[in-house]
């Protein structure tokens, strides 16, 4: 009992016990399974890389090398390229439009400066008295006859002075 | 083949090794196991030297086991704080005396076992006769001396176990 290699196969059946009896063949299918997994997935994420450089170099290839056309006929790059808001417009109905026309000469009604203005402006005359009244019209024969406290009546003899005359 | 022939020399071993790492728990020792093939598979190279391609195994199973700690860490820390759970700081000297000392458990364990117990644990492994001698002596069936010997076995496994756990909460 004193050497190692005596009590080696005690220590193999001691920890072996209570264990599965397929354990060790178990733990091989299992250690497969998760490598081939292992392998699955290393291999799926390279063709996965793989394809996302070939796609980036095809973008690549495709905006830096290709030629852009200058005009683009498709609708889809118009589309993509414009940088303005298109409004669409329509004619109106002939009932929404007013239209109008010239007028026929009887029509017309025109106004003309017939009148002339007189303007007066303030301080610029003098009242007269009676004597004052009577020596402007000295050359014409006239009465001032008083009709009232406040209102008198200057009265020509000769009816032609009447109708007025220029004064001196 | 290679791996087969890896895996047949190098199972009981590195089983044993991980078991002492984890305490005697299986189930820790069972998962860092698998991790640790995997890594082999990985991960191998040619080795000249046996001792050195046993260092490079103890180096995968060791980083197997701590991720296997980690990882029941991180999901049960919340129990680990309650139920105390050992965890198993490994050095070197550790490394090497791994299977010292699991055969100086064993065999004072099986000094403990009564005297019936230990005569036919003596006799089927250091006498290495045959359990149907040993059943001709005792004047009982092969069954009934297999039956015997498996309860003494686990008799002295959870004893190991229990120990393995006693010495790493110390």
């Amino acid at each position: 009992m004193n050497r190692n290699n005596d009590k080696e196969p005690l220590l193999t059946d001691v920890l072996a016990e209570d264990l599965p009896a397929d354990f060790r063949d178990a733990m091989l299918g299992e250690t497969l399974r998760r490598v081939r997994r292992h392998r699955r997935w290393r291999q799926t994420r390279r063709a996965a890389a793989l394809l996302v450089s070939l796609g980036l170099c095809a973008i690549f290839v495709w905006q830096k090398i290709l030629p852009r056309p200058l005009i683009s006929l498709s609708p889809a790059a118009k589309t993509l390229e414009k940088n303005y808001q298109l409004v669409q417009t329509q004619p109106l109905p002939a009932s929404a439009i007013v239209a109008t026309q010239p007028l026929a000469a009887g029509q017309f009604i025109a106004s003309a400066e017939t009148v002339g203005v007189v303007q007066t402006g303030s301080g610029n005359y003098r009242a007269l008295n009676d004597a004052e009244l009577m020596a402007l019209v000295a050359s014409h024969p006239a009465l001032l006859i008083r009709t009232g406290p406040q209102s008198e009546e200057l009265v020509f003899a000769n009816p032609e002075d009447q109708k007025g005359f220029p004064l001196n | 083949m290679a791996w087969r022939t890896f895996y047949n020399t190098y199972f009981d071993r590195l089983w044993r090794y991980l078991l002492v790492a984890a305490a005697g728990n299986e189930d820790t020792a069972r998962e860092a196991l698998q991790g640790m093939l995997v890594r082999v598979t990985r991960h191998i190279k040619a080795f000249h030297d046996e001792s050195v391609f046993w260092s490079w195994l103890t180096v995968l199973a060791r980083s197997a086991f701590a991720d296997e700690v980690k990882k029941r860490r991180r999901y049960f820390s919340f129990l680990d704080r309650f139920t105390q759970h050992a965890r198993v700081e490994l050095d070197d000297a550790s490394e090497r005396q791994t299977e010292t000392r699991l055969q100086s458990l064993l065999e004072r364990h099986v000094a403990l076992l009564p005297q019936d117990e230990r005569q036919l644990i003596q006799q089927k492994y250091f006498a290495r006769r045959s359990v149907r001698e040993i059943a001709d002596e005792l004047q009982a069936t092969e069954k009934a001396v297999e039956s015997k010997l498996s309860r003494v076995r686990k008799k002295l496994k959870h004893a190991l176990l229990a120990e393995l756990n006693d010495e790493s909460k110390q």
